[in-house]
Formats: C-alpha cells, sequence, structure tokens
C-alpha cells in the first residue's frame, strides 16, 4: 500500500506541473472532494457493519481525548522548536504549528493577522504536514500503535487522511480518528488567532 | 465540513441497518483502495500545479518543510507513548 500511496502522490504532482491545463485541475478538485465523501460514506459504512465498535468505544470513553490533546501538545513543541531554529519570534511559531494540518484555514487566518509571509509560511507548514501524513499513516500503525497513527494527520484526519488511517488500522480507531480530526479543526479557527496574540 | 459528517454518518446508518446485500459487501474495501488512489492523485496534481507553493518553494520552503517534521513528529511521540501508556496499546501485540 505504501508504493501505491507514493506512486499516486507522485504522478498526482508531476501531471499537475507537467500536464494537465487550468481547467482540469480545478474540475479535478471538485471531482476529488465528491470522491472523498464517496469515500467517507464507504468508511461509514464499515463502521455500520461493525456496530461493536461503538461498544468498544464507550469503555474507552473521555480517553478519546487524548488523543487531540497530546497532538497540540506534540505539535506546538514542535512548532516552539522549529520557531527557535529559525529565530522565529515564539507567538508566530506556535500560530503556524496550530494550523494542524489544514492549510487552506491556516493560511488564510495568518495571511489576514500577520500578512503574506507568515501566511505563506502557514500554508506550506501545513500542505507538507498532510503529506507527511500520507507517507507515514501506514508505517507508524504498522510499527509503533494504531492510534499512533492518527498523530501526524491532525485536523486533517477527519477528511482527507481518514481513509488513508481507515486502510492501515481498524474500526475502532476510524472512529478516534474522526473525533480527533472534529475537535481540531474546530479548534484550528480558534488557536491560530489566539497563540499569534500571545506575548 | 458538515458534509463530511453527514456522509460519515449516512454510511453508518446504511451499514448498522444492512441496506447493501451481503455479496456487494466485499467490493467496499476495494472501492475504498481506488478511492484512495483518485484522492492522492488528485492531491498531487492540485499540489504541483498549484502557483503559490512552487513561487515560494526556494525561500520559505526549508522553513516549512522542517516546521512539519517537527509538528508531526512531535504528536507521534507524544501519541505514541499516551496511547501506550494510557490507552492499552495495541490489543493483538
Amino acid at each position: 500500500m505504501m508504493y501505491i500511496i507514493l506512486i499516486s502522490l507522485i504522478c498526482g504532482i508531476l501531471s499537475g506541473y507537467f500536464i494537465l491545463p487550468e481547467n482540469i485541475i480545478s474540475s479535478l478538485d471538485s471531482i476529488a472532494s465528491f470522491a472523498l465523501n464517496l469515500l467517507i460514506l464507504s468508511v461509514g459504512i464499515d463502521l455500520g457493519l461493525n456496530k461493536e465498535v461503538f461498544y468498544k468505544l464507550k469503555k474507552t470513553g473521555f480517553k478519546v481525548l487524548l488523543v487531540p490533546l497530546s497532538i497540540i501538545f506534540g505539535s506546538l513543541i514542535g512548532g516552539l522548536i522549529a520557531g527557535f531554529i529559525f529565530n522565529m519570534p515564539s507567538n508566530l511559531s506556535l500560530s503556524i504549528a496550530s494550523g494542524f494540518g489544514w492549510y487552506s484555514l491556516s493560511g488564510v487566518i495568518l495571511s489576514n493577522i500577520c500578512g503574506a509571509e507568515a501566511g505563506t509560511i502557514a500554508f506550506l507548514t501545513n500542505v507538507f504536514r498532510e503529506l507527511f501524513a500520507v507517507l507515514t499513516i501506514s508505517l507508524l500503525a504498522d510499527k509503533l500503535t494504531k492510534i499512533t497513527a492518527i498523530a501526524p494527520a491532525g485536523a486533517t484526519s477527519m477528511d482527507t487522511t481518514l481513509p488513508l488511517i481507515a486502510e492501515a488500522t481498524d474500526e475502532e480507531t476510524v472512529v478516534i480518528s474522526f473525533i480527533n480530526g472534529a475537535l481540531l479543526s474546530s479548534l484550528v479557527p480558534i488557536l491560530v488567532p489566539l497563540l499569534y496574540n500571545l506575548k | 465540513m458538515w458534509l463530511i459528517i453527514v456522509s460519515l454518518f449516512l454510511g453508518v446508518v446504511i451499514g448498522i441497518l444492512n441496506f447493501i446485500p451481503q455479496k456487494y459487501i466485499k467490493y467496499n474495501s476495494k472501492f475504498q483502495q481506488i478511492g484512495v488512489v483518485l484522492l492522492l492523485f488528485s492531491m498531487g496534481a492540485s499540489i504541483g500545479s498549484n502557483k503559490r507553493i512552487l513561487n515560494n518553494f526556494s525561500q520559505i520552503g526549508l522553513k516549512s518543510i522542517v516546521f512539519a517534521v517537527f509538528t508531526s513528529i512531535f504528536s507521534i511521540i507524544i501519541v505514541y507513548i499516551v496511547s501506550l501508556k494510557l490507552m492499552g496499546g495495541d490489543e493483538k501485540k
């Protein structure tokens, strides 16, 4: 699966750069979001067929929240260190880190409150975070724990990376992943401006 | 975001109510694999054709990659420790 993932991604990047004209790209985007919704529907069918997953999850209970909490702490620590390397102010590096992979939104918010360059760094950082997640999810689920596969995905674990997490893990992890993504996604528009305004 | 939530719940309901005949269910995972390939291809295509990414890569590409890798790796470390110590790890292992 790892090779299939890598090959589809690379073929996409190359054809986006060299081959496909603008108008096809924009319709590709709407096809992609249609495909994504179909995929999520199919992931949902798997969950519904394995109803016991919801009972298992009840047993896990509030511990589900440990996943987004850990991801928030991990991202902020990582962001602080990265900012330290490049000598950036810590409020800026924290707010870049709190995009959690949601590049469109965090890029737009930071462009608005801090200017184009910070917005572009936030945008690119979170594009690369999503790429990093796509490339590492199956490896992490295999070598570490299934739940760890959610970590790099951050806010994207409820949409773009959810089908990959479903492929690499089990139904219970998929539900945790979805909850994690929904919580982190709702926190992005709050944390990015909040952390930027820290002094 | 709402469309995603609706799609997922619709799927769960279809699954619970067993709307899909048994003989088609095995195609669900094949469908997911094909869908993932399409999704990744178009994800790649929109990155490859995005001028904002290409034009800025030489100046802030390195910064952004370091940010992406550090935020991801520290998330991985903490989630891994927490999932082992507090969530019981993977039961099968």
